[in-house]
């Protein structure tokens, strides 16, 4: 239930994602709302069920996001999962403050990761307006705009956490 | 190997969990432009929701512009409205002053033309207005101070419109040529006949009438009537009026013709006084009185 919910959820930042950032004006840098689920669930989940939704947003992801092939977020998803697990048990996290942290260090880390698989399995990467340059130089406002956004996505993500399983207590917020 | 994997669960799911995703990317970054079914896949999943999120936020934003964004064009409505007032106020005002310039110019050529006239200007203060909005009387700004009697000639550029009939120390009250009481002597201009023009005091038009005794030559509609200047009031000269039909009334030994005023006096403003007549030629005089018949 609470896995459904969340790759719905999921699913649906994504789909909205796209067109609310461009009639906003904000399309040049987009918040990684998925990546901030993902690191929600590394902090808050089992390990096998955890990592599973990871992927399977990542997956979406792969499929919204155009000019990236298959794989790429499902990766990254992947590995800040498990990062973020290994974190978990060192790691208390409260206040918004701390999300909005995580959320940027996560995103710098994230987009540092892209750059890396892309300069190794992307063949085409670096043509055209693509590149190690572009990546580098969206790197801090991406992590910028994804910061806020980590505290929505923890809440939201708490309280559906707080629906789906009947608990009362907030884990951050 | 059943407890081997449960040992390395984790190990072995993470394994798989950075592998997998790494397989695909292999596949995928090689082969750029050819399509997988993975991809295809994808596509078919969140194509459809794609769409519908955009229709849907689509439609909120037309809903926005439409309607919530509106007040914006409230604001912009109400100061367009401020500024068509202003400016309609303006264009009202150049307008006034164009017909006052118009106004001033026929009298300064009026006042070339018969440069024998000694006159005060001055401004209407007030008009008697009856039921069917015809002016009955009307009071000017000057009097006894700018040396106004009474009896003496009103016009302006279009003709006679009447005498003085009360005068205080500032102000004069104006008897029509309309009015009953108005008798002004008058000749055809350009035919051999006199008369008197008295005015009718119709409540519905302007109207006077004018009486004679014989008709030297016939008369057309339209001829217009000046003063004749032997009732030593009005100067000579001065358009009265037109004669409106050629339907003759006998009243005892006289005729009547019905007069149409040459003065519009539902539209005065600036009148003139005529003080005194110095002894000047008049400028073209009966030739003159033609020239300006309509």
């Amino acid at each position: 239930m609470r896995s459904a919910a969340i790759i719905l959820v999921g699913f649906l930042l994504l789909a909205l994602e796209s067109p609310l950032l461009y009639d906003a004006g904000m399309a040049q840098y987009v918040p990684d709302l998925v990546l901030v689920m993902t690191v929600y669930l590394g902090l808050t989940s089992s390990f096998g069920r955890g990592l599973g939704i990871a992927l399977v947003l990542g997956l979406l992801k792969d499929g919204f996001a155009s000019g990236t092939p298959v794989g790429m977020y499902a990766e990254i998803g992947a590995i800040a999962f498990l990062v973020s697990f290994r974190l978990s048990r060192r790691l208390v996290l409260r206040g918004p403050v701390g999300a909005m942290l995580v959320s940027l260090v996560f995103s710098i880390g994230a987009s540092i990761v892209e750059l890396v698989l892309s300069l190794v399995f992307v063949r085409s990467f670096g043509q055209g307006s693509s590149g190690p340059g572009l990546v580098l130089a969206s790197m801090l406002p991406q992590a910028l705009v994804t910061a806020p956004f980590g505290v929505v996505v923890f809440w939201l993500l708490d309280r559906l956490d707080a629906l789906t399983t009947r608990k009362n207590d907030s884990v951050f917020l | 190997m059943r407890e081997f994997l449960q040992r390395h669960r984790a190990a072995i799911l993470a394994f798989f969990g950075l592998t997998l995703p790494l397989f695909l990317l292999f596949v995928h970054g090689r082969h750029p432009r050819k399509t997988t079914v993975i991809e295809v896949a994808l596509m078919e999943i969140t194509g459809p929701v794609q769409e519908a999120a955009s229709r849907a936020l689509s439609g909120i934003s037309d809903l926005w512009n439409g309607y919530v964004a509106l007040t914006d064009v409230h604001d912009d409505n109400e100061r367009l409205l401020e500024d068509v007032r202003q400016l309609t106020e303006k264009a009202d005002r150049v307008r006034q002053l164009e017909l006052e310039n118009a106004e001033l110019r026929k009298m300064l050529d009026f006042k070339k033309r018969r440069r024998e006239l000694v006159t005060v200007g001055a401004h209407i203060i007030g008009k008697d207005v009856s039921a069917y909005t015809r002016v009955l009387r009307i009071a000017i700004d000057v009097g006894d101070d700018a040396s106004v009697l009474e009896g003496m000639p009103v016009i302006n550029a279009d003709g006679l419109i009447g005498r003085i009939h009360r005068v205080s120390s500032s102000f004069a009250e104006v008897m029509l040529v309309v009015d009953a009481r108005s008798t002004v002597n008058v000749k055809v201009s350009g035919k051999g006949v006199v008369g008197t023009v008295t005015g009718t005091n119709s409540q519905y038009s302007y109207d006077a009438r004018m009486s004679y005794l014989t008709k030297a030559e016939p008369l057309a509609q339209g001829d217009l009537l000046v003063t004749s200047g032997h009732d030593k009031v009005f100067p000579p000269d001065l358009r009265v009026g037109y004669i409106r039909s050629l339907e003759e009334r006998q009243r005892g030994v006289e005729y009547e013709l019905q007069v149409t005023p040459a003065v519009n006096f539902s539209d005065l403003d600036l009148v003139y006084v005529v003080t005194d007549v110095v002894s000047e030629p008049v400028e073209g005089g009966d030739d003159a009185a033609r020239r300006d018949q309509p």
